[in-house]
């Protein structure tokens, strides 16, 4: 073949390339590079990861951690995620930073045989972000027997998501990443029912799938001189079973006799004061009420028993950390306008230096909605009566403004749901 | 056996290496490397042991042109037992419809006579496509328009050269001799190649498998849609089927490029003719010339239809006779294309469907011309043509309703609603505007591609009329417009084509035949 023949083939096989990988990138859901990305180019070491499912990814929030206790820690957990896929992202997580402490949550430990216990897009959620090499192709090649599609739906992005034209969004287009460490912290208020322990006995694994890579989990941390902890994220009393008690007595068995350590939160709930009227979210996930008090209780484990120092004054932490306290207060501000309710609104809007105002038609229907009275009293924010011409067709304004300059930082209106007592963005049908 | 439609990515995995296998090869032994691609594929793709059908077809086409050779005596008797051994085979599992329904039909007035069903074996992979190509083997052997084929191997590749196995087209053994010649590695001959699989991923992927959306819905729950749902599917499948299956030709014959062999085209165009005889010598053109030169000639050539054809000439004059003679041989032809889709909703709706057309179309025409004189109709304007192509596809569209229809039956009710939607009561243009076009699962960004899809379809087809192939003329082009041209196809290809994980692009409609 003629030199010139054989160049410009090697040219438009390079173009074709980088289209591919180009549509790739723009069309790969982004959920787990805007969780992950920012771990897998961190700037600092983490001392802490957490794993598991959506209630660890959502009551660990390693910005609070920072703040209040120095700690440096990365939230690795994402919705849905099997213990399966958590070993495969923690393998990948050993080769970008040196955790003294890892926490995994007991709630996807299952221990049926040839099941991933995840749904498709819930591992496309624990690994896409993952960097094409072993460690994603041992998770690929594990999950990718349970789907259609099979692992190349693992590893090409373009084929896995090139259906994706009719759902791009503005986010597509731009390189976004979460300065939460991971975390997704709700603002709402839900009411659940406190779980009680109903029985110590204790099942029988059969080393199913999860267990099975649970176990490797706890090898692979005792290998790498790391304490490996069980944890329980609090949950609500259905869930809580007497078969549900029994499995987790049996993981925490496992775990000791491994040398891990085990903090069943739903075991020490006065302890820590979870308050199960306002300390959740959601029908299943805490809220930031709830997330402090686990951090608290973590960061007492982590700095007590593991010894953990508070980087605070450490440069080599403290100047990324807190330039990135700023991006994240920045996104949350940003993010505001996605909250649904007024409640998750106003406490996703509390910040020092701010100044949060609200207006509404008829104030006695303000206490309507269940968890307001409870956010009012512990922002200290007092209703005012809403003049037609600022809020429009709505029935409740809230203004975040600067204590400072009065400056008005955001705002929104929301809709009085009558059936639910909920002031909200939807507006009742 | 493993996912290997023609537009899986097990087939291009496996298309790579094979080329690059068989460029390797010394040219002496490149046939040899492709029997033996041809049978990883067939093991790869089909029910292994189901080569043993393969394997009896090749042997009795190889046993009997031995004996024709040997022998003149019993050329004729050999012929057709060999002929008769493989369109039994056929017949026994691609056929099974005809004595299945036919054994259904006695029982029900004859009780005594047991209802057959399904040999429950899988039939051969391309059996419909080898199996006749041995035929014409077999036949060009007796006529002695073909050379034997001594050597055993040689005459397996001719029969199970794999990209054609899937889809077609039929192959003459004569016009095949380019798979035995040894050739050196054309970097241009893998471009023009590669540019054809393109276009037919394509017509498949993006084009066919959009409308097909539409069509399956309004046939797959025919109650619980009304009006002109079933225009709008009456409309669209033949364009649905002439871009899967030209697509799955276009890949095929794209692959055979790759190996620097040329197959014989399928399709020139078919949706621009004028009348239905042109239709069907651009549409399914192997398979048409096969029939033409298996079926239709001998049958005119037969010695009763030629004695026939004298004894009306002499009794009714020239033009009788010919009609008459036209007639039979068109019948037979038709019957056979009918039975070979391996139905008898392919019998009547495009065997004895067409050759009803055609036949009607002998015998109208001049009458038609007269009309048109009458009337002053100019036979050369753009209009005229317009509607006689319109005409053409019309009458397709009828033949297509039985295509994909689920038995006879249904068909003439699908028939029936299309001309009941333009009544009052079934009317419903809104169809086209309020979005219902959704429930398809097609988006209003799917509708765009479809009609973007048929334009450049359209371009392409317009090009080939009246400067041949497209990719010749793109070939011409300097090298920006080019590579824009075939980038922006394969970028078109990568996001709208419907494939990927939860999508499993339906198979060639063709490869079920």
């Amino acid at each position: 073949m003629e030199k010139r023949k054989l160049f410009k083939t090697v040219i438009f096989l390079s173009l074709i390339i980088m289209i591919m990988m180009g549509l790739s990138g723009l069309f790969v859901d982004k959920t787990s590079r805007y969780y992950k990305y920012e771990f897998l180019n961190a700037r600092t070491d983490f001392d802490a990861l957490y794993f598991g499912a959506s209630r660890m990814h959502e009551a660990v929030d390693p910005m609070y951690l920072w703040e209040k206790y120095g700690i440096s820690s990365y939230n690795l957990a994402s919705a849905g995620e099997s213990v399966q896929m958590s070993y495969y992202v923690l393998k990948e997580a050993l080769d970008h930073c040196s955790p003294k402490v890892v926490f995994i949550d007991a709630a996807k430990i299952s221990d049926e045989f040839d099941k991933i216990n995840s749904g498709y897009g819930f591992v496309h959620e624990s690994i896409d972000a993952l960097p094409l090499n072993r460690n994603k192709l041992e998770a690929v090649n594990y999950a990718g027997r349970f789907f259609e599609g099979g692992r190349l739906g693992f590893i090409s992005m373009l084929y896995a998501y090139h259906g994706r034209y009719d759902d791009l969004k503005e986010e597509d287009f731009k390189r976004e990443v979460n300065y939460d460490k991971g975390a997704y912290i709700m603002t709402s208020v839900y009411k659940r029912e406190k779980p009680v322990r109903q029985t110590n006995e204790v099942k029988e694994l059969k080393g199913g799938d999860g267990v099975s890579h649970y176990k490797r989990i706890l090898k692979l941390c005792r290998e790498k001189g790391i304490r490996c902890v069980l944890t329980d994220i609090p949950v609500h009393a259905k869930i809580f079973s007497p078969g549900r008690q029994k499995h987790l007595n049996a993981l925490i068995k496992l775990t000791k006799e491994n040398g891990g350590d085990v903090i069943s939160f739903n075991d020490i709930l006065d302890e820590i004061k979870l308050d199960y009227d306002y300390d959740f979210g959601d029908a299943g996930h805490l809220n930031f009420l709830g997330a402090e008090k686990v951090c608290d209780y973590l960061a007492g484990y982590m700095q007590g028993d593991i010894g953990i120092e508070d980087h605070r004054n450490d440069p080599l932490y403290s100047i990324p950390w807190e330039e990135d306290k700023k991006k994240w207060k920045e996104q949350r501000t940003g993010m505001l306008d996605e909250k649904e309710d007024a409640v998750a609104y106003i406490f996703g809007a509390v910040d020092e230096g701010r100044e949060i105002k609200m207006y509404v038609y008829e104030p006695d229907k303000v206490r309507n909605q269940y968890g307001m009275d409870f956010c009012l009293k512990r922002t200290g924010i007092e209703p005012e009566l809403a003049d037609e011409d600022e809020i429009g067709g709505y029935d409740m304004m809230i203004e975040v403004l600067n204590k400072e300059n009065g400056e008005r930082i955001a705002q929104k209106s929301f809709f009085y749901n009558q059936s639910s007592g909920m002031f909200t963005t939807k507006e009742e049908e | 056996m493993i996912q290997m439609t023609i537009t899986s990515l097990s087939f291009i995995i496996f298309i790579v290496p094979a080329v690059a296998v068989y460029y390797l090869t010394p040219k002496r032994y490149m046939w040899i490397t492709l029997l033996f691609l041809s049978f990883v594929f067939y093991f790869l793709a089909a029910v292994p042991y189901t080569l043993v059908f393969l394997l009896i077809t090749a042997l009795t086409a190889q046993i009997s042109s031995y004996f024709m050779e040997k022998t003149e005596k019993y050329r004729n008797a050999v012929a057709f037992a060999a002929i008769a051994v493989n369109i039994l085979l056929w017949f026994l599992f691609k056929g099974s419809t005809y004595w299945i329904g036919l054994s259904a039909a006695l029982h029900s007035v004859f009780p005594a006579v047991p209802v057959l069903s399904k040999i429950p074996l899988p039939a051969a992979f391309g059996m419909s496509y080898y199996t006749f190509q041995s035929v014409s083997y077999i036949i060009d052997c007796l006529w002695k328009t073909s050379k034997r084929e001594k050597n055993f191997f040689r005459l397996l590749l001719f029969l199970m050269f794999f990209p054609q196995l899937t889809t077609g087209p039929f192959s003459r053994y004569n016009a095949l001799q380019s798979v035995y010649e040894g050739r050196n590695f054309d970097i241009d001959r893998i471009y023009r190649g590669a540019q054809r699989i393109l276009w037919g991923f394509f017509k498949k992927l993006v084009l066919a498998e959009r409308i097909g959306a539409i069509v399956d819905t309004v046939y797959g729950a025919p109650d619980a849609h009304i009006g002109l749902w079933y225009v709008l599917s009456f409309l669209l499948y033949p364009l649905q089927l002439y871009a899967d299956f030209s697509g799955s030709v276009d890949i095929v014959l794209g692959v055979a490029e790759l190996f620097g062999i040329e197959l014989p085209e399928n399709f020139n165009n078919p949706l621009f003719a004028e009348t239905s005889q042109e239709f069907w010598q651009r549409w399914h053109m192997s398979l048409g010339s096969w029939v033409k030169d298996y079926i239709m000639y001998p049958v005119l050539k037969s010695k009763p239809v030629l004695e026939a054809g004298n004894r009306i000439k002499a009794k009714h004059g020239k033009k009788a006779s010919k009609l008459v003679t036209l007639g039979i041989g068109m019948f037979c032809t038709w019957m056979f294309i009918g039975i070979w889709h391996g139905g008898y909703r392919y019998i009547l709706g495009c065997g004895i469907y067409y050759w009803a057309v055609m036949l009607s179309y002998e015998i109208l025409s001049p009458y038609l011309s007269r009309i048109n004189k009458a009337l002053g109709i100019n036979g050369a304007s753009f209009s005229y043509h317009l509607m006689r192509k319109l005409r053409t596809y019309l009458i397709l569209c009828i033949s297509m309703v039985f295509f994909r229809s689920d038995g006879i039956m249904n068909a003439f009710r699908m028939l029936k609603a299309i001309i009941l939607s333009f009544t009052p009561d079934f009317f419903n243009p809104w169809i086209f505007v309020n979005g219902a076009l959704a429930d398809t699962g097609l988006s209003g960004t799917d509708t765009v591609v479809i009609i973007i899809s048929l334009l450049l379809m359209l371009l392409a087809a317009l090009m080939r009329e009246k400067k041949g192939h497209a990719r010749d003329w793109i070939a011409e082009q300097g090298i920006v417009f080019r590579w824009s041209a075939w980038l922006v196809l394969f970028t078109l290809v990568m996001i709208f084509g419907m494939y990927g994980p939860g999508y499993q692009a339906a198979d060639f409609i063709y490869q079920g035949f």
